[in-house]
């Protein structure tokens, strides 16, 4: 069902009353999702310097609190309406889901706040500079990991609901009540150019198939690209005291850092930076692939528009597809 | 809902084992009960999260019999920050633990075949409760002959040094100590494990090797063993590594796709040869 911005900035108005509104706003120096005003929220086709990540998976999260020689849990987070994920972000989305919540375990806190979030997906009309989610299979214009997504004409949005959290939500709101389920449409084929790693080629033989140290070496390992980027996922526990009660927190960490993975003993599995940028572009493109079937870049360009020196993944990435198995 | 595992539970510190007497390296056992009672209900191989809140929380790989139901125990080697703490603690104390975690020893897997346990200092520890499990009477017999060859640096080194004469006095098993170099009054061997396997009377039809200890000198008893004959998929080790979760989601611990928390931390030596060298 095709809508006006309007009519959107109603629906969000009325998502508000019961809700926490997240959307990108712009705040003078990035475009970033916030707690917003329907009216304060972009309705056009820039993207966040940082993704819809966060409203999953925060920065630091506070997990329980030792107190009085008890431990205790806190109460479930209260869901957000998130506005504005793009394709690229959603598709993240998926791939953070199978990490945290397939395997004999699942983490509660990614779990929890993915039931109660609402989440609204806007399609892209054009590629930004450093974008390349159709070089790893996402459709820029539209993704079915959401709960409802916008297809974006510029003028107005083409509404479609995926889940039946949608369908609730926009049924309760007259102008939207009759939006049609969208989940039958089907992904654009792959492009001839697409990134992707053979599977003829071992793990191992990666680690030898290019001069790691080579084309890695202006990595400055700062980590800027592991906390912009919407599918970096690992983290660490850190805890904090006040007044004799302790907080346990669960941190955004970086497999770009060299503690990441040091040993009390001094033994660092991974010494090099170029062992660390190795890991993080085989996580993507060979580990995640191998467990859950799924690629954890989007190509959401992120990485590429925010290194600081100009690292670009999908150069290294290429290389390593040059190898011949 | 899903439970909570990063969620640990309290437990009480029933006794505290000095195990090594050297002035370097200071090694403690810690026989632990959870306060509400509940059982650990854990497998040879698995290992727990340790807490003490304020300051960390570390893995460590369980120490005792899986068949000892009344309490659990952690050998500790005091290395960092946890650690230096759990260190400083009484018997009584409360500590906050959750698991068990990551897989096991292929018990049945290993049923009728001779047994052979090389470790290296604290590398005892996480074959403890193999050793115990596969030499107590409800299973000897399942199990054919158990050779260890128990290495440390000095004769103040050697963990669980009660167990050995004990372990020594069962049937069709042996207990092989050495140390790095001779001491007044020291009875067992000189020299490393590497060296020393192949004086052992070993039958090679029907063994599996268990190992554990510093990094090379697994190397070096794996590059020994297989130069007698023993091929990599009767070779077992179990490994290390920093893991913050303990459940596959934090990142840290992985070898290639496998993470060691959850794919491991035992492996077959075959398995370990196929992927990347990242431990």
């Amino acid at each position: 069902m095709a809508i006006s911005k309007d009519v959107m900035r109603g629906f969000l108005a009325h998502l508000s009353a019961g809700r926490t509104l997240i959307g990108p706003v712009d705040t003078g120096k990035v475009i970033e999702y916030r707690k917003a005003s329907p009216n304060e929220i972009l309705m056009d086709d820039r993207v966040s310097y940082k993704s819809i990540k966060e409203f999953y998976f925060p920065q630091v999260e506070r997990m329980f609190t030792f107190s009085e020689g008890e431990v205790q849990d806190h109460d479930n987070p209260a869901g957000c309406a998130i506005f504005g994920g793009k394709p690229c972000d959603l598709e993240a989305l998926r791939v953070m889901k199978a990490v945290f919540t397939t395997g004999k375990f699942a983490d509660p806190f990614f779990e929890r706040r993915f039931d109660a979030n609402l989440l609204i997906g806007v399609g892209c009309i054009a590629k930004k500079p450093g974008c390349f989610c159709d070089q790893v299979e996402v459709d820029m214009a539209f993704s079915d990991f959401c709960d409802i997504m916008l297809e974006d004409s510029g003028e107005g949005y083409n509404v479609e609901y995926l889940s039946e959290k949608g369908r609730q939500a926009l049924n309760e709101y007259p102008p939207t009540k009759d939006v049609a389920c969208g989940n039958t449409r089907k992904a654009d084929p792959p492009q001839a150019d697409a990134l992707a790693l053979s599977p003829a080629i071992t793990e191992a033989g990666f680690f030898e198939a290019i001069d790691w140290a080579k084309s890695t070496e202006t990595c400055q390992g700062c980590g800027l690209c592991s906390f912009i980027c919407p599918t970096c996922h690992c983290f660490d526990f850190r805890d904090s005291s006040e007044n004799g009660t302790v907080h346990r927190y669960k941190c955004w960490d970086s497999c770009i850092y060299p503690k990441f993975t040091l040993h009390a003993s001094g033994h660092n599995p991974r010494e090099s930076r170029a062992a660390r940028y190795r890991q993080r572009l085989l996580h993507k493109y060979r580990y995640v692939p191998d467990n859950f079937g799924l690629t954890a870049c989007t190509g959401c360009g992120r990485c590429v528009r925010g290194c600081p020196v100009g690292m670009d993944i999908r150069q290294v990435v290429k290389q390593v597809m040059e190898v011949q198995p | 809902m899903s439970t909570n595992p990063y969620l640990p539970k309290k437990a009480r510190i029933e006794k505290i084992i000095q195990e090594t007497f050297s002035p370097d390296l200071d090694v403690k056992t810690f026989r632990l009960k959870f306060e509400d009672g509940q059982l650990m209900d854990f497998l040879p191989g698995q290992f727990v999260e340790f807490s003490l809140p304020g300051v960390g929380e570390c893995p460590f790989g369980f120490a005792s019999s899986p068949l000892q139901k009344d309490y659990f125990e952690i050998t500790i080697k005091r290395t960092g920050k946890v650690t230096e703490r759990i260190h400083t603690l009484d018997e009584g104390a409360s500590v906050w633990i959750r698991g068990p975690f990551g897989n096991t020893f292929p018990l049945e897997k290993m049923e009728g075949a001779n047994l052979l346990f090389i470790a290296g200092g604290l590398g005892l520890a996480p074959l403890r409760p193999f050793i115990q499990y596969v030499l107590d009477d409800s299973n000897r017999t399942k199990y054919g002959n158990v050779d260890m060859l128990l290495a440390a640096r000095t004769s103040g080194d050697h963990c669980f040094a009660y167990d050995l004469p004990v372990w020594n006095e069962i049937d069709r098993t042996s207990v092989r100590q050495t140390i790095d170099r001779d001491e007044p009054g020291w009875k067992g061997l000189l020299g490393f494990p590497h060296n020393l396997v192949r004086d052992m009377p070993l039958d090679f039809s029907n063994l599996y090797a268990v190992l554990c200890g510093p990094p090379i000198m697994i190397k070096a008893v794996q590059a020994a063993l297989m130069e007698m004959g023993l091929p990599l998929n009767r070779l077992y080790t179990t490994l290390e590594m920093r893991m913050t979760c303990g459940v596959g989601k934090c990142g840290k611990c992985n070898i290639g796709h496998q993470y060691v928390c959850v794919d491991g931390p035992v492996f077959c030596m075959e398995e370990l040869a196929q992927m990347p060298g990242e431990y």
